[in-house]
């Protein structure tokens, strides 16, 4: 009985472990489709831990891809690795799947990458703000300094307290690149603001971001951007609660969370970006190397800004726009921690 | 708000669901046995509390079919144990992983959602609203609590009283050192053993469903973050007993609170996230070292 069982948990374990990267059709069945259609290009895109549902950048990745498959007639797979140390189990999985174009989404991924590309030269890849570089990789780097100094800008023109905070998921330098941006353009809208930087140390705990949220209102911000997917939703609900505060999201639209409370959204175009290199990988014009995605490429935006356009000045969103403009022919340099 | 009481009132939401889980976790340390899945019995805890309060649109009926459930799944846990004599650990790891993957999986069957569920259909907990102590320096940071925080004092409370001042108490704390005397008083010990097991289940349910209905009312995927461990080590921390268990906790949200606070302040905050760590290392190695001096004094303690 106690082996029986044992086995039982064993089988059970290991069957929860290859859960996360179960979907798609058998080899056989990809075998004929592959037959069928010759120009027909093949993706799989591989998410950060965060996975689907994180109504963040995963989100957007997956987006940009169900348009490939809609437009471009793309066959698509999705792999979720249920955290870091699965990277490189997951990569090399979909590397010898014998797709034409492997996706990876999240800024941990260069290791992983380094170690399995030289096997798959014949595989193209393609990944976001990775430093990495091979003849195989296209990496879409987008400006998330410029978007966020966007966002710092309209905070610090609609405080009425003089006090905006950030909430970071973590201290690191991807993180710490949207902060520095959003300090930056705040400074430069108000030079007298006061910006309180915060860092949760979790992507995934709300209950935390909020308690953050709630010092940073006690201490008098009106103001809140928070970079720390998940965590985030905490946030959202401390201004809900309160009056006279207000959010903004990341990412993606995520206005629509909390209507009316949230600015807007630094909204990052990963879908456009996972859909321009399938597009190019299967037109066969697919470059390897660096793509910027800023402000003047459209790769980040503020969000429509649907359920707050009538709070919100319209000089201040004039300002906003030629503050735009100024990154776009760079009369603002907006500073970099990637670049430092 | 003063800083004082800001800190105050963060430490308090912050403490019921750990305590509740390591409530749960003290009661299984009683009877010799480490239940390290406390924290997937409060992930679980806090999606079925979410599941349920949205279906029903009562924040009570959602804690009942919460502590119902997290209840079967601690006596679940014995039957694998007591049964089946499996490793407690093995068992553990198991509904720990379960619990990541099933709650992830009803959450896209029920609601058609990935990563996170909300809606302003779910009903939350009821806040106490003590508008007198508003007024009151320090004191006021109890004027606006969840019920939850007192439910998980008094719960302290009741423990305390019931490991020590009743029958069912004492053979539960004979049963962890010496079973077998338990056993020849008449007692049966797997019936005993079966009951903590499923109170220690539904304690972690009350967790759960606090961090998904108190705070907050929404589930995300992996939501307890560690909780149910930091559970584990605050009961480690107080030895067992109930009282030691709740000023563990008490520490553990203290220093978070402080964390976040400092963090406004330009504190560094990779040097600000490690305190809670070294103050958990640091009262272990203290309580190590009066420990050992009482044990050379000769007094048996505990």
């Amino acid at each position: 009985m106690k082996k029986l069982l044992a086995l039982l948990l064993v089988v059970l374990l290991s069957v929860s472990m290859f859960a996360g990267c179960s979907q798609g059709e058998s080899a056989a069945e990809m075998e004929t489709t592959k037959q069928e259609n010759d120009n027909h290009v093949k993706v799989v895109l591989l998410t950060s831990a965060g996975g689907l549902g994180d109504r963040s950048f995963n989100d957007a990745g997956f987006a940009g891809l169900k348009r490939a498959e809609e437009e471009l007639g793309a066959e698509i797979k999705v792999i979720e690795p249920q955290s870091s140390a699965d990277y490189l189990q997951s990569l090399k999985t979909a590397a010898s799947l014998d797709y034409d174009f492997v996706m990876v989404l999240g800024n941990d991924w260069a290791d992983a990458l380094e170690t399995v590309m030289p096997n798959y030269p014949d595989v193209k890849f393609g990944g976001v703000n990775l430093k990495t570089e091979a003849d195989n990789l296209a990496v879409a780097k987008f400006s998330d300094h410029e978007g966020s100094y966007l966002a710092g800008a309209l905070a610090a023109q609609m405080t009425e307290s003089g006090t905006i905070g950030v909430i970071g998921g973590m201290d690191i330098p991807a993180i710490k690149r949207f902060v520095v941006g959003f300090e930056e353009g705040a400074k430069h809208a108000d030079s007298d603001v006061t910006v309180i930087s915060t860092y949760v140390g979790s992507f995934s705990d709300p209950n935390k971001g909020k308690e953050f949220a709630l010092q940073l209102i006690n201490e008098g911000a009106d103001v809140i951007y928070h970079v720390a997917g998940k965590t985030g939703e905490g946030l959202f609900s401390a201004v809900k609660e309160n009056e006279g505060v207000y959010a903004i999201g990341v990412d993606q639209d995520q206005d629509y969370i909390a209507e009316g409370k949230i600015l807007t959204s630094m909204i990052k175009r990963v879908d456009v970006a996972v859909y321009d290199f399938v597009k190019q990988v299967k037109e066969e014009t697919f470059t390897a190397g660096v793509h910027v995605y800023g402000v003047a490429e459209d790769g980040v935006s503020l969000s429509e800004m649907t359920y707050t356009k009538d709070i919100i000045p319209a000089e201040v969103l004039e300002n906003i726009e030629t503050i735009r403009q100024e990154i776009e022919n760079g009369t603002i340099q907006v500073t970099d921690v990637f670049e430092q | 708000m003063d800083m004082m009481t800001m800190v105050l009132e963060t430490t308090l939401r912050l403490l019921p669901a750990i305590l509740f889980a390591s409530l749960g976790g003290l009661i299984t340390q009683r009877i010799k046995l480490v239940n390290l899945g406390l924290e997937g019995f409060m992930l679980i805890g806090a999606f079925v509390a979410v599941a349920v309060s949205y279906y029903t649109g009562s924040a009570m009926i959602a804690v009942l079919v919460t502590v119902i459930f997290c209840g079967l799944m601690g006596f679940t846990f014995a039957v694998f144990h007591l049964k089946f004599k499996a490793d407690n650990i093995v068992i553990s790891v198991a509904i720990n992983m379960f619990a990541l993957g099933i709650t992830k999986y009803f959450m896209n069957l029920l609601f058609g959602v990935r990563g996170a569920f909300s809606s302003p259909e779910i009903v939350g907990l009821p806040k106490l609203r003590l508008a007198f102590l508003d007024e009151i320096p320090i004191l006021s940071a109890f004027s606006n609590l969840s019920v939850f925080v007192y439910l998980a004092l008094f719960l302290v409370v009741v423990t305390h009283v019931v490991l020590y001042r009743t029958k069912i108490g004492l053979r539960i704390r004979a049963t962890g050192p010496n079973p077998m005397a338990v056993e020849t008083a008449g007692v049966g010990v797997y019936r005993l053993k079966c009951w903590v097991l499923t109170v220690s289940g539904m304690l972690c349910g009350l967790g759960g469903a606090y961090l998904s209905l108190g705070q907050l009312t929404m589930f995300t995927d992996n939501m307890t973050n560690g909780r149910g461990f930091v559970a584990m080590a605050a009961s480690n921390f107080g030895n067992a007993a109930p009282i030691g268990t709740f000023w563990g906790t008490a520490l553990f949200s203290f220093s978070d609170a402080v964390t976040m606070r400092a963090q406004l302040y330009g504190f560094p905050p990779q040097l600000i996230q490690m305190l809670p760590y070294v103050v958990t290392v640091l009262t272990l190695v203290v309580m190590a070292m009066v420990k050992e001096r009482k044990m050379k004094r000769g007094i048996n303690h505990g």
